[in-house]
């Protein structure tokens, strides 16, 4: 019987630094053949294991088409992330999953695609827009909405350089408070989406962050006119086994881990529940 | 099928088969405590008891076990999953325990993907259930729809009739259980069922005196947490988890590590929807930070998530939660709000 509990070994190739606590983690499968099995789709997670000190879910940043790599970028919050952030290449881990729902990327081809990231919420964004710039012919536009606490918080700063440069896909970035050196733009992300006057027609928006944000985002997204349907959200939620059995991320009648992360806004609303 | 009888002098016959066979689980005293526990050879269950202290799934979701072991080698990690599943016989286990196993079975189960920890143990597992000769205080199985005289999931029945039990065998299992030693079993005469009968009938008019009402679950619960008397009921709760421990379907758990030379384990153990720490996230942000939404949450997964998503109730009527240090009774407190009709 396949054990969901059992993690694969995985190795360190490289560690970067993303900005204040937090750093990007390349993994490889020890044994390479578990890639193919395990293929990770945009907006799941997995359930990183730091042996002697427990398990923590984290949201894949690595893009469909990459393969090879599993691409973690973590916060230094607490116990485990702060061992995380003291190992080196060449260590090892454990990785169960990946789990969860993952983007519904195939039902918003021919439309125009809105990402929304903020703070600690970006690696799943960064999965469904790379992925989806990988078949850029197939959506009518891909855009990304992206909100950083300060300059220095900007996660995934040199690939936001490239795709801007790309033209793949519009890239919004803002911060919530800046500094001499930002030119661009100024305030939180709901301000960003006003002001770049984001569009409902034949559109859809994914969005991933903290609780905080998506409770403004939301109200802010049916403002401008999008339909609960077109609202589709990343929720968090503590986890611990990720495969809907110890109850933690209960949410009415189901589990965030496994019938989630990925809720859109009128589905949550006819399970009663207000972000 | 001929029912069949076991005298009650015959039973260590039984039980000494069954335990060449499998692992045999039932009620003992260990330490003022009843509880479920392997019998050692030589060992007498109690089966005078009224239920016990702690919850039959501890069999098979014990309160803390290993899931899986590593090891630091020169060759790199090694990590290994536990299996300590073997074939197992649960011996006179209540009817509400019985059933409450059918809570697990599909939380566990259900879903899309198995807890092979769970379904290792209980596919091996053949369940044993003793009728109640007389309700235990507090209990309402039959308003949580317990079947008191012949339970779902059992594989055998069995219904005190003083110097015997009428014996019922429900499954291919069950009929294993009962070949294993079938000198020790005779046909049961009419007069052995007719007892077994007028048990059953009394034990449920006894029951039916401490009967509360349970209809319409989901409306119920979604009532009560609008009454008066909920607020004076989740302002008294301490979080302390008690009623989750003690309950035959409540399965929450934490999974954490444990180090030692060069290597550890990685056990789970119970947790509770009442806890404090359960939904607080790393950066402090608490989906449940207060008493009021964590009980909320025991509530409703009792009587409108779990039904939702499992078909089946999540309370079974065993009555252990009265336990609860300062007295909270939800279900009594359920029974009481008037449920409106839906308009
Ligand atoms: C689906 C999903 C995807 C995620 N993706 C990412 C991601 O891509 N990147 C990322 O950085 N994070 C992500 N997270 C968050 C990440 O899982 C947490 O940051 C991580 O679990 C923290 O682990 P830790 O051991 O370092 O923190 P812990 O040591 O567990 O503690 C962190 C915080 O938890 C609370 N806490 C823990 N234990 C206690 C206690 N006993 N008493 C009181 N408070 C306590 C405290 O607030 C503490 O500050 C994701 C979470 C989910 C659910
Ligand atoms: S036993 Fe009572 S006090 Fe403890 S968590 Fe349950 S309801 Fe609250
Ligand atoms: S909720 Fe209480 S009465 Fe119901 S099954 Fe659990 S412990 Fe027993
Ligand atoms: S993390 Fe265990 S149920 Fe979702």
């Amino acid at each position: 019987m396949k054990n969901p509990y059992l993690p694969h070994v995985a190795v360190i190739q490289d560690i970067r630094d993303e900005g204040p606590g937090l750093k990007s983690f390349d993994l490889a499968f020890r044994d390479g053949s578990v890639w193919e099995e395990f293929r990770p789709q945009p907006g799941q997670f997995v359930e990183l294991s730091v042996f002697g000190e427990g398990e923590a879910p984290f949201g894949v940043a690595t893009g469909a088409h990459e393969t090879g790599l599993l691409r973690l970028s973590i916060q230094q919050v607490g116990r485990l992330t702060k061992m995380l952030h003291s190992m080196a290449p060449g260590d090892e881990v454990g990785v169960r999953g990946p789990f969860g729902n993952g983007w519904p990327l195939e039902a918003a081809k021919g439309k125009n695609l809105i990402l929304i990231g903020g703070g600690i919420g970006m690696p799943p964004v960064r999965s469904a827009l790379v992925s989806a710039m990988a078949e850029k012919d197939q959506y009518e536009s891909i855009s990304l909405f992206y909100g950083a606490r300060s300059p220095e918080h900007i996660t995934y700063a040199d690939e936001i350089e490239q795709w801007i440069a790309s033209d793949d896909a519009k890239i919004n970035v803002t911060v919530d408070v800046g500094d001499d050196t930002w030119p661009g733009h100024v305030g939180v992300i709901t301000t960003l989406l006003e002001d770049e006057h984001a569009s409902p027609a034949n559109a859809v928006t994914m969005t991933c962050g903290p609780p905080i944000m998506i409770h403004f985002v939301i109200p802010t997204l049916t403002k401008l006119g999008f339909s609960d349907d077109q609202i589709i959200v990343s929720l968090e939620a503590r986890m611990k086994c990720g495969i809907g059995k110890c109850g933690r991320c209960n949410l009415g009648a189901e589990y965030i881990c496994l019938d989630g992360p990925v809720f859109s806004y009128d589905h949550l609303q006819t399970m009663g529940i207000r972000l | 099928m001929d029912r069949l009888k076991i005298l009650k002098s015959r039973l260590p016959d039984w039980l000494g088969k069954l335990r060449a066979q499998a692992a045999v689980y039932a009620p003992v005293e260990r330490a003022g405590v009843t509880c479920f526990a392997r019998l050692a050879p030589g060992d007498e269950p109690q089966l005078d008891y009224g239920n016990t202290d702690t919850p039959l799934k501890e069999v098979l979701f014990p309160q803390t076990e290993c899931l899986i072991t590593w090891q630091r080698t020169p060759e790199g990690l090694q990590v290994q999953e536990v299996d300590t599943s073997e074939p197992t016989v649960i011996f006179g286990a209540r009817p509400c325990d019985v059933t409450g196993l059918r809570f697990l079975d599909r939380a566990f189960r259900l879903g899309g993907i198995e807890d092979p920890y769970w379904v290792r143990r209980r596919d091996k597992t053949t369940v044993i259930s003793l009728v109640c000769p007389h309700p235990v205080p507090g209990c309402f199985g039959p308003s949580a729809g317990v079947n008191e005289t012949s339970p779902e999931g059992a594989d055998v029945v069995l219904t005190d009739i003083g110097s015997a039990y009428v014996v019922e065998v429900k499954s291919e299992q069950g009929q294993a259980a009962v070949d294993l030693a079938s000198d020790a079993f005779t046909s049961a005469a009419e007069e052995d069922l007719i007892a077994a009968r007028e048990a059953g009938e009394t034990l449920l008019a006894e029951l039916a005196e401490q009967a509360i009402d349970l209809e319409e679950p989901e409306a119920r619960a979604k009532a009560f947490l609008q009454s008066p008397a909920w607020e004076q009921v989740w302002n008294r709760c301490l979080s302390c988890g008690i009623c989750a421990f003690l309950c035959p379907t409540c399965h929450c758990f934490d999974i954490c590590d444990q180090s030692c030379r060069g290597g550890g384990e990685r056990i789970r153990c119970y947790d509770t929807c009442s806890s404090k720490i359960y939904t607080k996230q790393a950066g402090g942000h608490n989906a449940r930070p207060t008493a009021k939404e964590r009980l909320t949450q025991r509530v409703m997964h009792k009587f409108s998530y779990g039904p939702e998503r499992l078909g089946v109730l999540g309370c079974v009527g065993c009555g252990r939660c009265r336990r609860c240090p300062v007295d909270i009774d939800l279900q009594l407190e359920l029974s009481r709000v008037e449920v409106k009709e839906p308009v």
